[in-house]
């Protein structure tokens, strides 16, 4: 699409641009402003501004989003009010997301390597030459006819990008995409499709829950879609007069959801799945599971009856009085929810246990019913993306593919595995072993650092894009994604560029993609949308209703939640309890490693972004450092101070860093936040912090092959040397005994 | 006349921050950096505070978002040399940024330590200056704060007045409100009764920061409920 | 009679005092170099200050004023003695202050006047300074008198207006007497300086009555100086500075540091200028009880500030109180009730001591520790411990702060120095009026007073 064609586009939106009378109908004053007398870029207004709804991009959740643009340059995200995710609100990552666009270190234009690989010089280079060079070796991979000599590697994808890599891929003959996360969903699929028989995200629906277990999932700050548990969180506390909702969260550190929960259990790292047990046996034995179907009862009640309260409480160092609490409260409170995620799932028992607690629905009967867990039936939206598994064990496949010397080309397509895997991978060795190497990255991180070639990427505010969110509170979503600006630099939507090289390498490839830009693919999806006639937009023709979807930032339509009920799995699995293996003996490394995803920095893509730099941590208050969370009374036995530089030593890495004494943190577990740590990714990220990532042993998740990255024992010892002191909003922990009363609490 | 004020309910309040850095997004806030954040110099005029209360494993961490509290009865404006600090009609507490000579003594004054001081310059790297908020002047040198979102205020009322009729209540938000994911923020008008402000700002959990210094502020805080 | 007198003659004291005047010597030109290099050193902070911006001192929130601030609450203190002190002797026709008064007008005007540098230095833009002066703008705006700034503002400029006159008006007989003994262009200084004085009757006598009545205006003005620069901490609601006994705690504070700065600067010129016969130990021994007195004065203030409130337990006020003394800052506290109490009570207790010119230098000196140990006890911790615990804090100045802190004190003693070289430093007149000299008739010699101005002027070195 050239440049015309775009603005014609944005013409057709600006004049309808008023849906949203919230934040939208505010803008309309400006029109009566002066004209600046300075000739403005051709694009420009004239002192006006216009809002353009699009989808966020930066984490999964798909929340809506609607962008100010004034004079050609975007000035203000905001949430899409009339978006069933997020309905008008926005997290701080979302907010932040101007400044990919506006970051100084965007790649400006297509650069290859001068020097050898990873040496980090570049040289600018041309789109055609960049094009040309990839489209040879694709071409000659496939006239070899040795389809395994394509290694594509993905990130998480949303919509139809994951159609679009995928089929690329598929092309080639190359066993598909290559996708990770470092806290991606696979386990969460597995012990989903194993209890709920569907191999979806559900969503908790929290608006309407009166009790909420939730075993590490920290869904007020990074899990699934915080900003629609945000909603459902306010919304459970004070949103229905009379009925206050309680809210028990369960994980090894005091995290933000666990001090607004209503209760913090701490419990011992990997035992979340035996204390889910342990309160099953008790709902099962006390006959509390009146909402359970009989055939779960049937299958499960003998298996349950070994997951004493004693042997759980032992197990799990949480009092037997409290589980057995637990249990009667959850089962009596209807109606409630229990659901497991983040630390849960990073354990070798991942799965085992997230069965375990998504089984505490099914006794309790809080599955398919407002207020508990959800599936969205998609009946409008056709379920064309393949989901493409993001597990720890496929990484490990392909840098085995590479260590074989077959690769000839390497595609990274959105994604920092460098970064976000374990140093113990051998990713980054790897990487030099492939002939060629092609980044379609914004930046230089450190996976594109390594490439041969790097074809920028546009940000999420400059392409067109689309996202299916799965836990859209009840409601079949599709959003569509606009650019809300016109491209800043010579970068490229890298969708765009996969489907120009498709066309470019032969024909039998075209076949797969018979699009030319990923306009053409939304635009033939949008037909199929209209074709259904139901839900919000609903329009005579494709003509209308296309730029209406636009406008609107997307199609949804509110699920029967009677129709969503029926969820019976073929056969329920056996809820049984695996000790999870940690790496690490407990004589030499006695602490629990708890790494946690960055409120702010995500697993590390947000570093880059001042304002999510300079975003305090919640509980430390800390900004643009690394630190470990060490509990006081353990810090006190170690000699070690708040602020002291200590190193964290595990048996595959060790990291300097400073110390936070935390108070909630347990005595036997250590804390790291991921995000920081990046050798490469800008001037904002660079060498700031430490990555815990570092210290992790490349142990896995049994059943779902991700990542255990709770499995690993550290060792804290205090560092001879300077201490370099995190900086924090909060610079003076306030000593309770000298400290005026903090009586606005009570 | 309106008069303008804002709910925080804590116990929807998760924490989350968002608030902060949409704030930092619409008003033009500058980054502090590393080295100046460490010397506590780090501009927010959204700021959450935590409180922890307790030893492990009874141990709790309080979130309070705090920011200007647009006193009715402001200790920052009588010591105030220049009057760049002074009352509007419609309570806000009001800052006039060329009228500031930089005296720093409403902030030694605020008891809320909302207030913030330019140390140096502000500076963004190329092409980071194009995300400025057109409608918010970048500040050099002087005291700034929260504003209300002073440029929202006044652009809703324009709206308002053109159509002949009062501001509509949640026609209004600042940044910090229309993007709180759990609607912890409330803001609107205090003299139209049937605001969903001037009905929470009578709940029963209502009280104002250090209320006993009776600076009267127009920021309500509502406590924390337990469960049952 | 003449003879009697320990130091001889009026022609003798014209001699002794002006020796400084009219002749200059190397240690002269080193010390102004000294002096003037650490000046041009702070000159270069102020200028990397005003070009970086204020976050080169080590501000931050919420100690918003530190360093300058406390240098400008030091210094207006400091100034308070000088005309103070001269002002009561001179109304309470204190003999012995004759050959004080003058340094100590002195040492007035050029700590008020380096004082009067910290707020500008303090601003955030200075440039616009303007802005507190109450001018009629074309807005229409005048700057806010609620405001304590704008009474200080007003305080200041009338304190050293009024101690600029004051030190002038006696001056007036001596620079005649240099006049008439000065060549060069230094001599058409004081032509213009001496204002034609010829030491008639009649000029006596207005003299006489102006320096009556300028002794009486300025003490109500000295005191309310420091009163409102209490005023600046204590009409906040800053907890321990929101205090009613702020504005008396400040002005005996002030005297104290004064008359410590008093001495210290006695016996300097004593010992620089070789006027030995001039300060006597008498002087000392005075100047001493003061010291006593107000160490005690000074505790006592403290103190009933203090108990109230460690006694009253308002949590954010005991929470500073703790800070101050149980915190980083408990070696400062001690310094200060050392220095400020222990010291110079149990050696200014004692008449030979007090009549010790050494002792007397060192606890001088060590009063002054101790009272800048107090200002900034007074102004960061305040601000360290606001009434939110999350807003707590804490300061450190930069070599930047400290530049120009020492720059403060060079330059004050800079100008001390070029004093000296203009000015006699003692009061020639006041001490003939004292020796009971008087100006023969028919002779003329402006610079000795024809009768005595004050009965019973004799005995002041009896």
């Amino acid at each position: 699409m050239n440049r015309r064609e775009f603005l014609k586009l944005v013409g057709l939106m600006g004049a309808g641009a008023t849906v949203l009378p919230g934040c939208i109908g505010a803008e309309q004053g400006e029109k009566d402003t002066l004209v600046s007398p300075v000739t403005l870029a051709d694009e420009s207004g004239t002192g006006t501004s216009t809002w353009y709804a699009s989808v966020c991009q930066q984490c999964s959740a798909g929340c809506g989003i609607v962008v100010r643009v004034l004079e050609g340059r975007a000035k203000k995200i905001e949430g899409n009010p009339a978006h069933p995710v997020n309905q008008g609100k926005l997290c701080a990552r979302g907010q932040a997301a101007l400044q990919l666009l506006y970051n100084p270190d965007r790649l400006r234009g297509p650069v290859k390597n001068a020097g050898p690989r990873g040496s980090g010089k570049f040289i600018e280079t041309s789109w055609d030459e960049g094009m040309a060079s990839v489209a040879e070796r694709l071409s000659a991979i496939r006239s070899q006819n040795a389809p395994d000599r394509l290694l594509f590697l993905a990130g998480s994808l949303h919509g139809h990008q994951a159609l679009v890599a995928d089929r690329f891929a598929r092309a080639f003959g190359a066993p598909g995409c290559t996708a990770y996360e470092l806290f991606g969903n696979d386990p969460y699929l597995v012990a989903n499709r194993l209890v709920f028989g569907r191999e979806a995200l559900p969503d908790y629906d929290l608006d309407n829950a009166s009790y909420v277990l939730s075993f590490g999932a920290n869904f007020l700050e990074t899990w699934l879609s915080p900003v629609r548990f945000g909603r459902g969180f306010g919304n459970l506390h004070q949103g229905r007069p009379g009925r206050r909702g309680k809210i028990v969260q369960i994980e090894p550190r005091l995290s933000l959801t666990a001090s607004r929960a209503d209760e913090w259990i701490p419990i011992n790292p990997g035992t979340e799945g035996l204390l889910a047990l342990g309160i099953a046996n008790v709902i099962v034995a006390e006959d509390l599971a009146s909402g359970a179907p009989p055939q779960a009862l049937q299958s499960w009640r003998s298996g349950l009856a070994e997951f004493t309260l004693e042997r759980v409480s032992l197990g799990t160092g949480v009092p037997e009085a409290r589980i057995q609490g637990l249990a009667r409260e959850f089962a009596s409170t209807q109606p409630g929810v229990a659901f497991g995620g983040a630390s849960v799932a990073g354990h070798t028992n991942g799965v085992v246990s997230l069965v375990a607690i998504n089984s505490l629905n099914v006794l309790t009967g809080s599955v398919g019913v407002a207020g508990g867990v959800r599936f969205v039936q998609n009946p409008g939206v056709p379920d064309s993306q393949p989901r493409i598994p993001t597990a720890y064990s496929g990484l490990r496949a392909a840098v085995d593919r590479l260590n074989s010397g077959n690769v000839d080309t390497v595609i990274v397509f959105g994604t920092n595995p460098v970064f976000t895997s374990t140093p113990s991978s051998g990713l980054r060795e790897a990487f030099l072993k492939a002939n060629f190497v092609v980044a379609f990255s914004s930046f230089l991180d450190e996976t594109s650092v390594l490439a041969d070639l790097i074809l920028p990427d546009s940000t999420f505010l400059e392409r067109w894009g689309d996202d299916v969110p799965e836990y859209g509170g009840g409601y079949s979503i599709y959003g569509t994604a606009q650019p809300v600006v016109s491209t800043a630099y010579d970068t490229r939507s890298s969708l765009d560029v996969l489907l120009a090289l498709a066309q470019s390498v032969d024909d039998t490839t075209r076949l797969g993609l018979p699009w030319n830009n990923t306009l053409e693919v939304l635009k033939e999806f949008a037909g199929s949308l209209q074709k259904l006639d139901r839900g919000s937009i609903r329009n005579e023709s494709v003509e209308q209703f296309w730029p209406e979807l636009l406008r609107q930032g997307g199609w949804w339509l509110r699920d029967d939640i009677a129709a969503s009920t029926v969820i019976q799995p073929v056969a329920l699995p056996p809820l049984v309890f695996d000790e999870p293996r940690f790496d690490g003996q407990m004589e030499v490394y006695p602490f629990q490693l708890h790494i946690y995803e960055s409120i702010s920095l995500s697993d590390g893509r947000g570093a880059n972004l001042p304002w999510l730099q300079e975003m305090p941590d919640p509980l430390s208050t800390a900004v643009w450092s690394s630190w470990v969370e060490i509990n006081p009374a353990t810090a006190r036995k170690l000699g070690i101070q708040d602020g002291d530089a200590v190193w964290v030593e595990s048996q595959s890495g060790k990291i300097l860093t400073a110390a936070v004494t935390f108070p909630g943190a347990m005595p036997d577990v250590v804390s790291i936040p991921v995000g920081q740590g990046h050798s490469s990714y800008g001037r904002y990220a660079q060498d700031r912090g430490v990555n815990p990532l570092d210290l992790l042993a490349p142990l896995v998740d049994d059943q779902s092959g991700a990542l255990a990255y709770e499995a690993t024992r550290v060792s804290v010892t205090k560092a001879v040397g300077v201490p370099k002191l995190v900086p924090r909003l909060v610079r003076v922990e306030m000593v309770q005994s000298e400290t005026p009363g903090t009586t606005f609490f009570e | 006349m309106y008069k303008w004020a804002m709910v925080v309910d804590l116990d929807r309040c998760t924490g989350c921050a968002a608030c902060v850095v949409a704030c930092r997004a619409e008003n033009n806030v500058p980054i502090a950096g590393e080295e100046e954040a460490g010397k506590g110099r780090a501009s927010f005029w959204m700021r959450i505070e935590r409180y922890w209360e307790g030893e492990y494993p009874n141990v709790r961490a309080r979130y309070m978002p705090v920011f200007c509290q647009q006193c009715a009865n402001a200790p920052c404006e009588p010591v105030c040399p220049v009057y760049a600090t002074y009352h509007s009609a419609e309570g806000l507490n009001v800052q006039v940024y060329n009228r500031c000579v930089g005296t720093r003594y409403c902030a030694n004054n605020c008891p809320y330590a909302v207030r913030y001081f330019n140390w140096f310059d502000p500076r963004w790297p190329d092409p980071l200056p194009e995300q400025l908020n057109p409608d918010v002047t970048v500040r050099f040198r002087v005291m700034e704060k929260c504003t209300f979102c002073i440029q929202r205020i006044r652009r809703g009322k324009e709206l308002a007045k053109m159509a002949g009729r009062r501001v509509i209540d949640g026609e209004i938000q600042p940044a910090c409100v229309q993007t709180c994911a759990p609607g912890a923020l409330v803001f609107g008008d205090l003299n139209d009764p049937a605001s969903r402000v001037a009905r929470l700002a009578m709940s029963p959990r209502r009280f104002r920061l250090h209320e006993d210094l009776g600076t009267e502020p127009a920021v309500f805080y509502l406590k924390e409920q337990s469960y049952g | 009679m003449a003879s009697d007198s320990p130091f001889g003659s009026a022609a003798r004291v014209n001699d002794d005092i002006l020796r400084p005047v009219l002749q200059t010597t190397w240690r002269f030109y080193a010390v102004v170099a000294l002096l003037g290099s650490v000046v041009l050193w702070g000159a270069f902070a102020v200028w990397y200050l005003l070009s970086t911006g204020i976050g080169v001192f080590g501000l931050n929130r919420p100690v918003y004023w530190a360093l300058m601030i406390i240098n400008f609450v030091f210094f207006v203190g400091l100034s308070h003695s000088g005309t103070l002190i001269s002002a009561i002797l001179r109304v309470t026709h204190a003999e012995w202050r004759r050959p004080i008064t003058r340094g100590a007008e002195a040492m007035t005007v050029f700590t008020i006047m380096v004082a009067a540098a910290f707020p500008l230095i303090h601003l955030g833009r200075p440039w616009v300074f303007y802005y507190l002066i109450p001018y009629p703008d074309l807005r229409g705006l005048w700057p806010n008198f609620r405001s304590p700034l704008i009474w200080d503002f007003i305080a200041i400029s009338t304190y050293l207006t009024g101690s600029i006159i004051y030190l002038y008006l006696p001056m007036i007989p001596d620079l005649a007497v240099i006049r008439d003994r000065s060549h060069g262009w230094r001599r058409y200084l004081y032509i213009a300086l001496s204002l034609g004085w010829t030491g008639s009757e009649r000029e006596w006598s207005r003299l006489s009555r102006v320096l009556g009545i300028m002794a009486v205006v300025i003490i109500p003005v000295a005191v309310s100086v420091h009163s409102i620069v209490s005023w600046d901490f204590a009409m906040t609601i800053v907890p321990v500075w929101h205090s009613t006994i702020f504005a008396p705690y400040f002005v005996v504070g002030a005297i104290y540091s004064g008359i410590a700065l008093v001495i210290t600067i006695m016996v300097l010129i004593r010992w620089v200028f070789n006027l030995q016969s001039y300060l006597q130990p008498r002087q000392f021994d005075n100047l001493g009880k003061l010291l006593f007195v107000m160490s005690v004065i000074w505790f006592y203030f403290w103190f009933a500030d203090a108990l109230t409130t460690w006694y009253g337990r308002e949590p954010s006020e005991f929470a500073v109180l703790r800070y101050t003394i149980l915190g980083p800052f408990a070696p400062l506290f001690w310094t200060m009730i050392v220095c400020n109490l222990v010291i110079p009570f149990w050696t200014m207790m004692f008449k030979q001591l007090r009549r010790n010119v050494l002792v007397m230098l060192v606890v001088s000196l060590l009063v002054n520790v101790g009272m800048y140990s107090e200002r900034i006890l007074i102004i960061v911790p305040a601000l360290s411990r606001g009434r939110l615990p999350s807003a707590w804090g804490s300061y450190q100045p930069t070599w930047v702060e400290i530049s120009i802190t020492a720059a403060a004190f060079a330059g004050f003693s800079l100008l001390y120095v070029l004093f000296t070289k203009f000015f006699p430093v003692v009061s020639m007149w006041e001490v003939k009026e004292g020796m009971g000299e008087r100006a023969e008739a028919g002779v003329k010699e402006p610079g000795t007073p024809p009768r005595k101005t004050v009965e019973g002027a004799e005995g002041a070195y009896g």
